[in-house]
């Protein structure tokens, strides 16, 4: 056993650089559509695409479903991938080769999930049609909606301090439940369309949200209290992302390019401006190499920049809507994973 | 003297027995030639396609070039749902002729191509119908033969279970993606399917009891091959052109209306063996009497800026041997695609229609029923719906548009919003109506074989000349090509005033007499109207002497009673009658009845 052992890990250490799949750090990317005209284009499908950090070759992870999120699941023994997509709630147990689809004709399409970072079997999905949750690895679901007064959830996610409180994102306001989304109550941010919700990497007390057409708002106090961010305070605000520790954290939208606060969210400062690119999705820090950022655009694949913000270029997919990028694994700090 | 009576009675019966039976048997026989038609083209098509290889399949005839279409049809995998219906309906007629290796291909495509689910009700509907029987065919295997995971058992039942969910919506509150002609087949298609093909006996009887079920829908709105009154979705120039609707070819095929055609669209059902029940074909071409018909249906799934999932909709058809006039009540119903009014009839093919509408278009229209990002959408959309935001489209819902329907006159009134896309309405009239008079009156009267449509403007207007593709090209999919190239001909009625609207009375020269008749009758009636901000109000008296009262947006009054559109049942005509929630359908055709239960899953007669 020990021999088997020992060989599966030198051709991990030859072949992978010293990862194991599941845990080499790549760049995974959620493709919803390809752009019109195109057809499926240079791509071969959609779904999740995948790009280790050390390589440039962008892989179909499939399945072929438009894909508006993704998420992770790591433990010592076992790293999940899920997607959340069209044809439902996806798993995988093994980087992406297979997928399993946890969900069944209830749920319509998955706009997010969130794996409950410790207990494997605890999973929620935001739809259209509202929150489920899942006890039993996606066995069985059941709505969690009790409180809302809107159905369309963009997002939903845990906090990153205490496993019992999520928040989701609603069309007339930002929801957070304190008891695993079994009740839900409105936070007032004070304007409807809240698109993004973002909880601060270190300081948890820290939330932002982008909205529909207010721009960012921020709160210093896990979400009692609210104000307009400076810079962004009248755009469609679709996505933030932040350096690991939180020092820089940057956002993007609908004709806004993309904008970086180092004031936790309070004032924003716009560092390219994408003029020839319509929605920017989504952004995402490499946690790596904090200088390495990435954006997904409608229909212009994923754009890229290796100074931090002051130049860019097309870095793959380029007929891709790409609503979701992520780093993963991310890069541990004081013994968490990212 | 009894003993006289009895036999006169019983031979009167006989009569008649024998002569429905000879009709049935001159139908089915008809019926059976237009299969052979749809079987002999595919048959001699050396394209390779599904159907050419299903034809051949069913007829056992060139079996092993069925297998290599097949396989060839196979190599590349797309199309989602659109894939998914014909691949399992092409092995169903071939699975007992086909080679081992043709099927190995099969069974791999299913474990390794993943089919889209889609995003509307005719997309699950393929899907879901098409995964059912494809479990079947295939059971006992692990989620690892299948290409989403699932083992065989459970997409067998997690489809079963939506198709009976989409049975009890439909029967109960009725249909999203409705009356659609050219979603028709879709839906047509996958209820046939499992009417002939599953094995479990649920499934299909419930499989017979839909395609019942949207067959009887169909026919009771039929004229002529066309599809009549307000649909979800249609595409132009369809709408304009209505016999290049898919549902048209299935009236060339079950009622024997319309035009011959070749379409893809009907082939599977043409191989199936599916015959239709005589009382639906006969309730598709009675015509000898007018009626009124109306139905109850639904929004699509509303999931932003809306209070209710599924508001319901309001359908009113008033039908004759020479027309029919129909409306949905206005509003945002379904997104794009959606046709509110117009009169269609039995002269003048392709071009057979008259309507008018808003053409509106709005992120918010779309953020309604779309998930993405409502800034956006509208791009999204127009990637794939070419006409979306283009101030000229002939398809089109509007917050600033309602009807109210008597028989057949219409009003149509619109309070539109300084800034909305557009700022104006547009009413299409073809190119070859044998009278377009604007009479002194202000009545635009118009003459289409026995058919005469009067148009009262209530505001000023001007006529625009239209260009469109004369050709009847279908693309790829069977949908029709939306290009246009210069061919003058049609007419575009444009008025720029944002409160505005208009009255349309339609008659036949049976109903009326003269066309001068008609127009004479006409200028003795001119709508008064209010046409203000806020205040938008018509009233009128019909050319059957009925007041119809009508301020914008839901207060109608009918000889001073108001109108409760909420009563609307499901259906509720001469010939369909069912009520909200109950999940019963009664045809009533003469001294026959057919019942659909979908609660008991039983038919009765």
């Amino acid at each position: 056993m020990s021999v088997l052992w020992f060989v599966a890990a030198l051709f991990q250490m030859t072949l992978l650089g010293g990862w194991s799949e599941g845990e080499r750090p790549a760049i995974y990317a959620a493709v919803y559509i390809v752009r019109s005209g195109t057809a499926v284009g240079t791509l071969s499908g959609i779904g999740l695409f995948r790009c280790f950090r050390d390589d440039s070759t962008w892989v179909n992870l499939r399945p072929n479903t438009i894909t508006p999120g993704v998420g992770f699941y790591q433990s010592e023994s076992k790293t999940v991938l899920y997607l959340a997509g069209g044809n439902g709630l996806h798993r995988s147990t093994d980087g992406g080769k297979s997928w399993k689809v946890l969900t069944g004709w209830q749920t319509k399409e998955v706009l997010s999930v969130a794996p409950d970072p410790v207990d494997e079997r605890i999973l929620y999905i935001s739809t259209p049609f509202g929150i489920f949750k899942s006890t039993d690895r996606g066995t069985t679901w059941h709505e969690k909606m009790k409180g809302w007064t809107t159905w369309y959830v963009r997002r939903v996610i845990i906090d990153r301090e205490d496993r019992q409180v999520l928040y989701g994102t609603g069309e007339d306001a930002l929801y957070v439940s304190r008891d695993g989304a079994e009740s839900w109550q409105t936070l007032s941010v004070g304007v409807p369309g809240i698109k993004w919700i973002f909880q601060h990497p270190v300081e948890g007390n820290v939330l932002l949200v982008g909205t529909e057409d207010h721009g960012v708002r921020v709160s210093f106090d896990r979400g009692a209290t609210w104000r307009r961010a400076s810079g962004l305070d009248t755009s469609a605000v679709y996505s933030f992302a932040s350096t690991p520790e939180g020092a820089e954290i940057y956002a993007c939208g609908f004709r806004t390019g993309v904008w970086r606060s180092v004031d936790n969210g309070a004032s924003w400062t716009q560092i390219w401006n994408a003029s020839d690119l319509d929605a920017l999705y989504t952004i995402c820090v490499d946690p790596y190499d904090t200088n390495h950022l990435l954006v997904g655009t409608n229909g212009y694949g994923i754009y890229a920049s290796h100074d931090r913000g002051r130049t860019w270029r097309q870095a793959g997919l380029p007929d891709a809507h790409v609503k979701q990028i992520e780093v993963f694994p991310g890069r541990r700090r004081r013994g968490v994973r990212e | 003297m009894k003993s006289v009576k009895r036999v006169t009675v019983f031979l009167i019966l006989l009569a008649s027995t024998t002569a429905a039976q000879s009709d049935r048997a001159t139908y089915l026989k008809e019926f059976r030639q237009r299969v052979e038609h749809i079987k002999h083209v595919y048959d001699t098509s050396q394209a390779s396609g599904f159907y050419q290889a299903a034809v051949r399949y069913a007829l056992r005839k060139n079996v092993r070039q069925a297998d290599s279409m097949f396989v060839e049809a196979l190599r590349v995998p797309r199309g989602d749902m659109f894939w998914m219906f014909p691949v399992i309906g092409t092995y169903l007629n071939g699975r007992e002729v086909m080679s081992a290796e043709t099927k190995a291909v099969v069974r791999n495509a299913w474990k390794t191509y993943a089919p889209y689910r889609g995003d509307t009700e005719n997309h699950w509907a393929m899907y879901y119908a098409s995964l059912f029987l494809a479990a079947e065919q295939w059971p006992n295997l692990p989620g690892s033969e299948w290409y989403n995971g699932k083992s065989s058992d459970e997409n067998r039942e997690e489809a079963k279970e939506y198709l009976f969910d989409w049975a009890r919506i439909t029967t109960t509150i009725g249909q999203g993606e409705f009356d659609s002609p050219d979603y028709f087949a879709e839906y047509a298609i996958s209820t046939i399917l499992l009417a002939q093909y599953a094995q479990d006996p649920q499934v299909r009887q419930l499989g017979k009891m839909l395609t019942e079920y949207i067959f009887a829908d169909f026919a009771v709105e039929h004229l002529d091959g066309q599809y009549l009154g307000g649909f979800s979705r249609i595409y132009q120039p369809a709408v304009y052109k209505p016999l290049l609707s898919t549902a048209s070819a299935f009236a060339w095929l079950y009622f024997g209306t319309g035009e011959p055609t070749s379409s893809g669209w009907i082939v599977l059902p043409a191989l199936s063996g599916y015959e239709l029940p005589e009382i639906i074909y006969t309730i598709a071409i009675d015509r000898s009497k007018p009626y009124v018909h109306k139905e109850r249906k639904r929004v699509r799934n509303v999931i932003r800026y809306g209070k209710e999932k599924n508001p319901p909709v309001y359908k009113y058809t008033y039908v004759t041997k020479n027309y029919g006039l129909g409306s949905l009540h206005g509003g945002i119903l379904q997104p794009i695609q959606q046709h509110t009014w117009g009169v269609r009839y039995t002269y003048g093919r392709p071009y057979t229609a008259i309507f008018g509408l808003h053409p509106y278009w709005s992120g918010m229209e779309l953020g309604m029923f779309f998930p993405e990002e409502v800034k956006t959408l509208i791009a999204d959309v127009v990637a794939s719906k070419g006409t979306y935001n283009n101030p000229d489209k002939w398809t089109s819902a509007s917050p600033f548009e309602r009807t109210f329907q008597h028989k057949n006159t219409l009003i149509v009134l619109y309070d539109i919003a300084p800034g909305t896309t557009a700022e104006h309405i547009n009413g299409f009239f073809p190119r070859n109506l044998q009278e377009r008079i604007v009479d002194e009156s202000g009545w635009i009267v118009c003459k289409a074989g026995d058919t005469y449509v009067g148009w009262y403007p209530l505001q000023e207007y001007e006529w625009k000349e239209e260009f469109e593709n004369p050709a009847n090209r279908l693309n790829d999919v069977g949908r029709p090509v939306l290009e246009r190239e210069k061919e003058t001909g049609n007419w575009r009625l444009r008025s720029h005033k944002l409160q505005n609207g208009y009255v349309v009375e339609v008659r036949s020269k049976d109903e009326i007499g003269s066309f001068e008749r008609f127009r004479a009758e006409l200028k003795k009636r001119i709508p008064k109207s209010t046409l203000a901000p806020g205040h938008v109000a018509v009233e009128y008296t019909t050319l059957g002497g009925d007041n119809m009262q009508f301020r914008f947006p839901e207060d109608r009054k009918l000889n001073g009673v108001a109108v409760d559109l909420s009563r609307t049942k499901l259906f509720d005509g001469p010939y369909l009658q069912a009520d909200v929630g109950s999940q019963r359908l009664t045809m009533t055709y003469r001294n026959k009845k057919r019942v659909l239960d979908f609660k008991t899953l039983t038919i009765s007669e």
